[in-house]
């Protein structure tokens, strides 16, 4: 399923990646098999809040829908 | 043979910090050559420290990250010194990795083991120095703890050739990944035998990935388009991610063999956030703290206004003692110099508390879930959550606002940000406000003033959404925002970075300011001895009243706008002159407001008048450096010219339309 549609604290792994995610977004560990995690999202609905690499970082779901994940 | 040493790191991992503690100082700052990012540089005994912006990666795709690459690949410095952050080491290290590539000489500085021991991360840090082939020195500098042996360590690295040398040796990937390098790098050697030769495995990785700025590069010498292509032939195009997960692959093992991590700790972090990012609280808790922001700015400058204006009415009278009355100088220290010059020095302490305040935010990390919280509302007018970071600087002061768009990645973004901004009104053109406000709207100086600011930010969004929608109609960027631990800041380097910021104010004030504030009282005195409303400064202020006649403005009232394109800061002070004959600090309010109106309006229209007047104030050019700030970002006349022109006629229309409204109104 795609990042954008996992639910909130379920752990997934990361199966694929679109071409269309930067550099500079993979660099920050969004790469094949990490282990990742939808902790919320905003309050407005949009950015997500992430959990990857042990760290937390926010991401737009337009970017999550280019992220396919698989539940652990 | 001058030694430099470069300063890097993933941002809040305590560069600044760390560069204080090994330099002893805050640094000398200047711009790097053809953009105007800072570049801050000082010095650790006689090893020249260059602090380099502190970045996730080294893509070619964001202006400081080209930047930081481009110092190690171009200026050569002898030392990388990459400051990690222990609380975060996995991710951490992908900087570190990319950095090992470069086969530079590295030290890396393991910082905040403080936090990180409070989280019971355990780290083995001898272990981690030979995983990656480098020596690190694990520090607290917040507690200054570990400063002495990374200083130790630097000069060790830089005298000893050996230690130097194996810390640049390598890591090495995967047999596959390995064997693709290898074959670039025979490729590169075939024909391309000087190109950066010292970096060669660097340039193939730089290649593999399909990397822009090398490939550019490389095509500017013969044989160079050769390389690319064959480098194409045997790639299968997903080389960038596969060396991005290779890197992260490697880190994993490291991660495992050296860093122990509690499981599942809940951290106050995570409480915290609970609370700042929750569904329904999240979004009033944050205008709260903006509410809370204006709130300390005014309430804790006040006094420290009051006190600033108590000291130089003090050296006024002394100068009055000891100076003859009638001497040219004395006019020209008191109501120029202390009169003008002091009316703005009055400002200073208000523009500083809201950096304070800025710092505080930024500092204990609430100001990335401000940008969390606001993106969505920001993607709508097709901005960037960093957007609003800058708007928010806007209400301090538009030049550090309009400079710290370059953290925008995508053109589009940026160049709409930069336009947008000088909607938000800054620090300088609120005593304008209050000035006229409280006489104008005794009881109501708030709600007005109030209303100017939402203006101001209605106003902003409209112009985004022009913008985006029909000038820049690009795709929006990639928004990527890293929630790290709040930390308590500290009360130094809130200080530091409040006091980085109100430097810009300071320059402006100093240079600027001061030179209008001379040439307005030239102005005012000549031809020398003649009564303000004969001087050279009325016959400009006259000269220009025609275009403002639709709105009833008098000659008065068209000097403080000229004066105001130059500096907001100076329009209290150019009315204070024009109209200091009847000497009344205390009720300069009511003379501006009784001269604002040309001959003959009507008592009537006057609320109307000066609410105009005050949208005109808002909306116009904050100031001239304002231009030259956003020529430099833009890089273009053009925008320079679109950003100055739209401010008038936007604030002209409504002033006047607020005028027609006003006088059927009343
Ligand atoms: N607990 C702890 N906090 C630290 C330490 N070093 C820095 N900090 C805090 O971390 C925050 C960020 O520090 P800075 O020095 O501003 O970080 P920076 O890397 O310069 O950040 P950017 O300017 O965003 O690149 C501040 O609130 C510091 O007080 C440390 O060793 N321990």
């Amino acid at each position: 399923m795609k990042l954008s549609e996992l639910p909130f604290n379920t752990l997934a792994k990361i199966k694929s990646i679109d071409k269309k995610v930067t550099t500079r977004v993979v660099a920050m560990g969004i790469v094949l098999g990490t282990d990742i995690k939808v902790i919320r999202a905003s309050p407005l609905g949009d950015p997500l809040e992430l959990e990857v690499k042990n760290y937390n970082l926010s991401l737009r779901k337009s970017v999550c829908k280019l992220i396919e994940v698989e539940r652990i | 043979m001058s030694k430099t040493l470069a300063l890097i790191g993933n941002p809040n991992v305590g560069k600044t910090v760390v560069f204080n503690e090994l330099t002893g100082e805050m640094g000398h700052v200047a711009n790097w050559p053809g953009v105007t990012v800072e570049k801050k540089e000082g010095k650790m005994d006689d090893i020249n420290v260059v602090d380099l912006p502190g970045v996730y990666c080294l893509s070619p795709a964001a202006i400081d990250e080209l930047i930081a690459r481009n110092f190690i690949i171009k200026d050569n410095p002898n030392v990388i010194v990459d400051i990690l952050d222990a609380t975060n080491l996995e991710r951490n290290l992908y900087l570190a990795f990319l950095l090992k590539e470069l086969e530079v000489p590295i030290v890396f500085v393991l910082n905040l083991m403080d936090a990180a021991k409070d989280r019971g991360i355990k780290i083995d840090v001898q272990k981690l120095s030979e995983l990656i082939n480098a020596p690190i020195v694990p520090t607290a500098a917040i507690k200054g703890e570990g400063i002495d042996e990374a200083r130790e360590m630097i000069k060790k690295i830089f005298e000893d050739k050996k230690l130097a040398e194996k810390s640049t040796r390598p890591i090495k990937y995967s047999k596959e990944l390995e064997d693709k390098i290898n074959q670039t790098m025979e490729i590169l050697g075939e024909y391309t035998p000087k190109f950066l030769t010292e970096k060669r495995r660097w340039v193939a990785i730089k290649l593999l990935e399909g990397d822009k700025e090398v490939q550019k590069e490389l095509t500017s010498i013969s044989n160079g388009s050769k390389v690319i292509e064959e480098v194409k032939n045997f790639c299968t195009g997903t080389e960038e991610f596969d060396l991005a997960g290779e890197r992260y692959n490697k880190i994993g093992e490291i991660i495992k063999q050296t860093y122990i991590r509690k499981k599942d700790v809940v951290t106050i972090s995570d409480i915290l956030d609970k609370v700042f990012l929750h569904k329904y609280f999240g979004i009033p808790i944050f205008l709260l703290i903006m509410w809370g922001m204006f709130e300390f700015t005014f309430r804790v400058s006040a006094p420290l206004v009051t006190l600033v204006e108590y000291l130089l009415g003090l050296a006024g009278q002394v100068f009055e003692a000891i100076w003859p009355e009638d001497a040219w100088y004395l006019s020209f220290v008191n109501d120029g110099l202390i009169g003008g010059f002091g009316a703005v020095l009055g400002f200073v302490p208000l523009i500083f508390m809201m950096y304070l305040v800025l710092s505080f935010l930024e500092d204990s990390g609430y100001l990335s879930r401000a940008a969390f919280n606001m993106d969505r509302l920001m993607y709508k007018l097709g901005l960037h959550g960093r957007s609003f970071v800058s708007m928010i600087l806007g209400f301090g002061c538009n030049i550090p606002a309009v400079m710290s768009c370059r953290a925008i990645e995508s053109e589009e973004d940026r160049l709409t940000t930069i336009l947008v901004n000088q909607n938000i009104s800054c620090g300088a053109r609120l005593p304008v406000y209050i000035l006229l406000g409280a006489f104008m709207w005794p009881g109501a100086t708030g709600t007005i003033v109030f209303s100017l600011y939402l203006l101001g930010i209605v106003i902003a969004i409209l112009m985004a959404l022009f913008f985006r929608k029909v000038i820049f109609k690009g795709e929006a960027a990639p928004f990527m925002l890293e929630l790290g631990d709040y930390r308590m800041p500290t009360a130094k380097y809130t200080g530091i970075h409040m006091w980085e910021r109100g430097r810009e104010f300071i320059k402006k004030a100093g240079l600027i300011i001061f030179t209008v504030v001379v040439l307005l009282w030239l102005l005012q005195n000549l031809p020398w001895g003649t009564e303000p409303e004969n001087s050279a400064l009325a016959f400009i202020g006259k000269l220009f009243q025609p275009l403002f006649a639709p709105l009833n403005w008098s000659w008065i009232a068209a000097v403080g706008i000229i004066f105001g394109f130059l500096a907001k800061e100076v329009v209290v002070a150019a009315f204070g002159l024009i109209l200091s004959g009847q000497e009344d600090p205390e009720g300069l309010g009511s003379l501006v407001v009784g001269a604002l109106p040309a001959v003959g309006v009507a008592a009537a229209a006057l609320p109307a008048l000066v609410y105009g007047y005050l949208v005109f104030v808002l909306l116009y050019t904050p100031c001239i450096a304002h231009l030259g700030a956003v020529y430099k970002e833009t890089g273009s006349k053009k925008w320079t010219l679109v950003s100055a022109t739209y401010g008038i006629a936007l604030g002209y229309i409504l002033a006047l339309i607020i005028n027609l409204i006003g006088g059927v109104y009343f």
